[in-house]
């Protein structure tokens, strides 16, 4: 058995625990046992759940889709931190290194300034995707418009537009008079895992998994970006279109995960290196690091959030 | 570069050398499982019972998810026909009805499964609830009423009176609105005398204030005195300095919890050449809870400022 099929079997193990440990923990008791047969009820198995209704509606109504939505983040923010320390050689990079997430942020905290509701209850999810993926697009412009050849730009204008997007979020709550417009910024910003339905996760898993499949062979080429532009350009591969490739499937990843969470940090930064310690190249911490952030993530959903941040 | 080369190359860098068919092979088995699992994770969640029971002509599991909607639900209803009153509401400090609460069942429910796990056939909270959990609470069926005004007496009168109509108790809700009346007709008794009105500036945390379109601002209205930051500042604001000389506060309203920074006293007494503003001091949960009680807080506010020597 190769080393990445052992740290892709291991990371699924991980995933796996977490997404149990998830679901059988929650403020209401119901035991492992009859939370995991009502699970495996939930999902089509001819068994007896053993649970009552309202047990199993707070399993597989609240619980589940809650996990799964973790996960889908975790495991986005994850694999959208392995690209960007990839693109840009650098051990700090995370996905919000382009001002994703605090672009998304800024939209997110504008729409609710102005009090928009365009498309419902979709209206602050879509404002934030749509402030990711512009912050996202703006880099990249800068990036076009100078030629990119040195990352340092495209690093110095997603440091600018982190600043500038995070300066503006704090005009915005200072000019914000209404104390429910005020609350209801601080709460989007502490960022928030509740599901309002199953939908949710499906557009959710539509861009995290759309952008993370496709990517996730990509692990061969990473590690030869670590050789060097003119290294790799000698080897054939077009080393500015895979970062720009890279980049803007990040700011989709992200600027989705922002969208349905607010912004999340720690995961980007610290679970690709906790992936790439088990495998010690990129092509491992690739496959390891959307398992491993279950983690992190799973320990915000259980621990910190439920007992300390939840907030009706 | 073309397109098409670069994808070439892309394909040449990525390729494995074991070859990709037993991969996709494997990926289409999972992705076949998974497609299993949620078609039939689908049927069984639509079989599943509503988290929160109909709530039919009398709801008798409300949950309250805010201080204010306590303060209403006491007088409204009896403990029998509450599932929770917030952890807050028995707590004298924050709550202006903690003897009456205590007969109350209370909760510290804060996430949605713990609400949900409560049963409520009707949840009450605020419009400064956070929106995304009503939201979601909503989606899982239960019929949510949030309330939304905080801004004046008649806001809280429109509370009392669209959450007397969601617990069935109509009449009882105007006999509230009736009792406040009382006590706003008593306190513009108590605030009418003869001299020129106080400016009244309230002093926040931080040098924040309370503008127009405040709880705060009405309170102080009927209270008799003039807002002095209304000229200012439009819902919740921060005063600098030189706003605070032209404000010429007479009066300076705090909460027992909230001290006046002495530096800005100083600053205002230094440029101002004026003596510094006299302070009223309320209980901090006459002025944070917004609800029947801040009749009782325009009052007391009423009788204080009457009582101060201009």
């Amino acid at each position: 058995m190769t080393r990445l099929t052992h740290v892709t079997w291991s990371g699924l193990l991980i995933l796996a625990g977490a997404l149990l440990l998830g679901i059988v923990s929650g403020p209401v008791t119901i035991g492992f046992f009859p939370s995991l047969k009502t699970l495996l009820w939930g999902i089509g198995l001819p068994i007896d759940a053993g649970t009552n209704p309202e047990e199993a509606a707070i399993l597989l109504r609240i619980r589940l889709p809650r996990v799964i939505k973790a996960a889908l983040i975790g495991g986005g923010l994850a694999s959208c931190g392995v690209w960007m320390q990839a693109a840009f050689r650098n051990p700090l990079a995370d996905p919000a290194l382009l001002g994703v997430s605090t672009g998304g942020g800024l939209f997110a905290v504008l729409a609710i300034f102005l009090g928009l509701s365009f498309a419902g209850a979709w209206t602050i999810p879509i404002a934030a995707a749509l402030g990711g993926w512009g912050a996202s697009v703006l880099v990249l412009s800068v990036g076009h418009f100078r030629r990119a050849e040195h990352l340092i730009v495209l690093l110095l204008a997603g440091l600018a537009i982190n600043s500038l997007a995070g300066a503006l979020i704090t005009l915005l709550l200072l000019h914000t008079h209404q104390v429910e417009g005020l609350r209801a910024i601080l709460f989007w910003l502490a960022g928030n895992l509740d599901v309002r339905n199953w939908a949710e996760v499906g557009v959710l898993a539509v861009f995290v998994l759309g952008g993370t499949i496709p990517a996730l062979s990509a692990g061969r080429a990473m590690n030869l970006l670590l050789l060097g532009e003119d290294e790799v350009r000698s080897l054939g591969l077009p080393v500015r279109r895979f970062r720009v490739l890279l980049l803007g499937v990040n700011g989709l990843v992200t600027g989705a995960a922002v969208a349905f969470s607010g912004i999340i940090g720690f995961v980007g930064l610290m679970v690709p290196h906790m992936a790439r310690r088990i495998g010690a190249s990129f092509r491992p911490a690739f496959w390891g690091a959307p398992s491993c952030s279950c983690w992190p993530t799973g320990y915000h959903e259980f621990s910190f959030d439920r007992t300390m941040c939840g907030s009706a | 570069m073309p397109p098409a080369t670069v994808l070439k190359s892309l394909k040449n860098a990525l390729r494995s050398p074991t070859g990709n068919r037993w991969k996709t092979a494997r990926f289409s088995a999972v992705a076949v499982a998974c497609l299993l699992a949620a078609l039939g994770l689908h049927r069984n969640i639509q079989s599943l019972s509503p988290v929160c029971p109909d709530p039919g002509e009398q709801p008798r599991r409300i949950v309250s998810l805010s201080l204010g909607t306590d303060e209403i639900l006491v007088d409204l209803v009896p403990p029998g026909r509450v599932a929770g009153l917030t952890y807050l509401s028995d707590n004298p400090a924050y709550s202006n009805v903690a003897d009456k609460a205590l007969r109350y069942p209370r909760h510290t429910a804060r996430s949605v499964e713990e609400v949900a796990a409560l049963r409520p056939d009707l949840i009450v909270g605020g419009t400064f609830n956070n929106p995304e959990k009503l939201e979601a609470l909503r989606a899982l069926g239960c019929r949510v009423v949030a309330i939304s005004g905080f801004d004046s007496m008649d806001g809280v009168q429109r509370s009392v009176r669209q959450v007397a109509t969601a617990v069935a108790e109509p009449l009882k809700g105007q006999a509230m609105i009736r009792d406040m009346n009382r006590v706003l007709r008593e306190s513009a008794r108590y605030g009418h005398v003869n001299r020129e009105k106080f400016r009244v500036l309230f002093a926040g945390p931080s040098g924040y204030s309370q503008g127009t379109g405040t709880i705060i601002n009405d309170l102080i209205v009927r209270a008799g005195g003039i807002n002095a930051a209304s000229e200012r500042i439009k819902g919740i604001g921060r005063l600098s300095p030189e706003e605070w000389l032209a404000a010429r506060p007479d009066v300076l309203l705090r909460t027992s919890y909230s001290p006046v920074d002495p530096h800005v006293v100083r600053l205002y007494q230094a440029l101002s050449g004026r003596p510094p503003p006299k302070e009223v001091v309320m209980p901090f949960r006459l002025l944070t809870s917004v609800s029947p009680s801040s009749a009782g807080a325009i009052r007391m506010l009423a009788e204080k400022l009457r009582a101060v020597q201009p």
